[in-house]
Parts: C-alpha cells; structure tokens; sequence
C-alpha cells in the first residue's frame, strides 16, 4: 500500500543510492498525497486550530523527509511526531497565550462591546461537542478521532503505544463515554 | 459464549481477521442478543462520527513538492534573517551606528568572511570610487580605539566633542571593527590619516597605536603625546618618528 515497502531495509540495502533516492522521493510523494489530509483533520480535530494543524502537519512530514528512509509504520511515525510537536508547541506557547490573553482583554475593553453573538451561537454546538471531547482522557480523544480519519488499528495502536488487540475495545468504551457525556452536556444545558 | 463488544467494533470496522469475521458472522446468524449488541455500538459509532465531522473543515490543497519548495525557501530566509540579527545585535552591543550605513551593509555582515563585526569601508558616492571610511556610534562611557600598527605617513587628529556620536574617519579605505566598546582600526600596511572625534562624555577613553597608548582621557584628565592646537584638538604622528614620542 504505502511505500514502506520500497524502502524496507533489505531491498533498500541492494538498491544504488541514486535508485534508492528516486524511490525514496516517490514514496514520499505518495505519502503525502495519501495521509496529508487525514493527518491535517486529525489535528485540526484535535486542536480546534486549523492553523497550526497545517504548520503541525507539514512540519511532521518535513521531518521524515529529512529522515531521508521510511520508517517501518510511516502513518504511526507522522501521528507521534505530530503528536509530540503539538505537545512542545502548547508547552512554549502557554506563556505567551496568557499574554496575549491580557492584551486580547485590554483591547475588547477599547473596543467597546464585540459584536460576536452570532459567532458565539455559530461555534456552540461545537464549542459543546469539544468540551465534552475534552472530558476523555487524552489517549482516548486521540483515539476516537484518528479512526475517525481512517487510521487502521495497527497505525493506531502503534502511534498511540498500545496493543493492537484492545484497540476495539478502547473505541467501544470511549465511543460510549463520549456519547454519554454529550448527552448529558446538551441535556444540562436544555 | 457471546464475543466481547471489541470484538464487534471490529467487525463494524472491518478490522477483524477474516477468521474471526467468518466465526462471528457464523455467532450473529442465530444470536439475537449479540445482534442487539452489534446495533447498539453501530448507532453509538455513527453518532460520535456525527459528532466529530462537526469540528474542523477539510484540509487544504497542499502537495509535497510544494512543501518541501517553502520550506526550504522559508529556511534560507530564517538564516539570513538570524543571522542578520546576530550582526545587528552585536552592532548595537557597541552602540554602533555606521555611518556609512548599516542596514545597507547587511550583505556584508552575511558574508562568512570577514567577521560580522568586521564594517567593510564606504565608498562615497560622489567620486564613484571608494576614497574614505568610517564609522560612527552613540559613544558608551568607556571606549578604547586601537591602530593595529604605525605607519609610513599620516596623522591622527582627535577633536574633543560635546556630540554624544563617537566617530572615526580614515582619508583612504580600511575596515574597521567595533566589538564592546573597543574599534580596532585595521591600517595594516595603510598611508591613511584619522579623524577621531570623541565626545566629553566618554570618561574612559583610550587611543592606542600598536599596544602603546597614545591618548587617555580619565575622567577631565587627558594623558597624551599628541600636539594640542588650542582649539580642542590634538596631532599625532603615525610616522615613524611618532613612535619615538617622549
């Protein structure tokens, strides 16, 4: 299916090195022609940010084609580094959200009253439905939504560190928490 | 024995090994309750699917080729910019402004060679040929100038001034570097004569040819071997006879 196989290192190995980065080159192209978009969803899913989920995605895949081979599982590969990009992205990007937070304030105050009702009312339901995603643990928000985009339970369980066999198991229960929680979200708010 | 509920969502997402699949299709065929189950979790999956298709639009058109294109192009633009940084903020370290124009000389400080503290000389524009430099810069407390060695010919005329600019100007081309307060004049091999203006301001000042220090100003004191002219400026050979000053 992917490239990994053109790749794989006892065919790489017998490959001349202008082949091998020919075959390379392509796989990469195929790659990113297949799962950009469902890596790109992923994280705009994940993040509610359609910005960095682009800057997230691309740059994950900047670093494999600096890696320069594929890796064994090139989907789960993409997820993790996007995964750990994210999570580096929030933690030096906390700081300064509080300070623009603050500046954000300042200026709604100099503005005068925003007009954003109708936003407010455009981005409830899914305001709801993230803030009862939220309510899961981590692992299974990311679980849920990289099926969601079509990831097979083996690039699922390898880019989320679990065991391929409970993979059914784990989406059975956080499919019901979530259908749970937002249930009792929309109801508590009727 | 019923299968496990896992096991169902394998089936609903065609993850199931095929001998599995053939076993439960085979348990499903006559089993009422796991029918039941089987529904549950199919009405459970698509209604979170329902769910999450609401956050987040498509994605963007974007290919690899053109990926890798910005990225490198947004790469050589983050090198240059950092390094023109570097170069600005070292500048400003020493307080530098050149008057020759810094910003304009920014190719030069991206060069890898010479060092980015090094100012490459003016070139005046009248004459279309480069006949003179300088340098120039808000002038900290403390400042040493250092000639790397006498010369053949020339002078060193240094004008006490209440500018707050230091600034130095040589009569033919030579580079200059500026790093912490201290401006190396490299006239090796140079026939050129200087013009330093220093500020009052400067309470630590210090002119030195070849390691020899040839004017101080501590505080309002002035130690120096150079000719006062009477009208605030002082002469100092960069002959050889100068070296033999007293």
């Amino acid at each position: 299916m992917l490239s990994s196989e053109i790749t794989s290192a006892p065919l790489a190995r017998t490959l001349q090195p202008s082949t091998l980065e020919i075959s390379f080159d392509q796989a990469f192209a195929n790659l990113f022609r297949e799962r950009f978009p469902m890596l790109y969803r992923y994280l705009s899913r994940m993040s509610g940010d359609p910005t960095l989920a682009d800057d997230v995605a691309q740059e994950s895949f900047l670093r494999l084609h600096a890696r320069g081979s594929m890796p064994d599982d090139p989907s789960a590969w993409l997820i993790s580094v996007a995964n750990n990009i994210v999570r580096d992205e929030y933690r030096t990007t906390r700081r300064r959200e509080k300070l623009l937070a603050r500046w954000l304030v300042a200026e709604d105050r100099s503005e005068g009253a925003p007009a954003t009702d109708a936003r407010l009312l455009t981005g409830e339901r899914e305001a709801t439905i993230r803030r009862a995603l939220g309510e899961l643990r981590l692992r299974d928000q990311r679980l849920l939504i990289l099926r969601h985009e079509g990831f097979s339970y083996r690039e699922i369980a390898e880019a989320l560190g679990i065991a391929p066999a409970s993979v059914g198991t784990l989406l059975v229960r956080a499919t019901a928490a979530l259908s749970k929680i937002y249930r009792e979200q929309t109801h508590a708010s009727d | 024995m019923h299968p496990t509920e896992g096991a169902w969502r394998e089936v609903l997402d065609r993850e199931a090994d095929p001998a599995l699949q053939t076993d439960l299709d085979s348990h499903l065929s006559y089993c009422a309750e796991c029918q039941t189950t089987l529904a549950t979790l199919r009405h459970q999956r698509d209604s979170v699917t329902g769910l999450l298709e609401q956050l987040g639009g498509p994605a963007p058109a974007r290919n690899a080729a053109e990926t890798l294109h910005r990225a490198a192009r947004t790469s050589a633009r983050r090198r240059m910019l950092a390094a023109a940084t570097i170069a600005l903020c070292l500048a400003t370290a020493a307080g530098a402004t050149v008057r020759a124009g810094l910003l304009g000389r920014v190719g030069d400080f991206l060069r890898p060679d010479p060092s980015p503290t090094s100012i490459a000389p003016a070139a005046q524009a009248s004459t279309g040929a480069p006949t003179s430099s300088g340098v120039a810069f808000d002038a900290p407390a403390r400042l040493e100038v250092a000639f790397q060695e006498w010369q053949g010919e020339g002078e060193i005329v240094i004008v006490l001034s209440t500018e707050p600019k230091f600034s130095i100007s040589a009569s033919s081309p030579l580079g200059y570097s500026v790093r912490r307060g201290k401006v190396t004049v490299k006239n090796r091999g140079g026939r050129a004569s200087y013009r330093v203006t220093l500020p009052l301001s400067v309470t630590d000042a210090s002119i030195r040819v070849a390691d020899q220090e040839v004017f101080s100003r501590r505080g309002t004191t002035i130690h120096t071997q150079a000719k006062a002219d009477g009208a605030g400026s002082y002469h100092l050979p960069l002959s050889q006879a100068g070296r033999k000053l007293p």
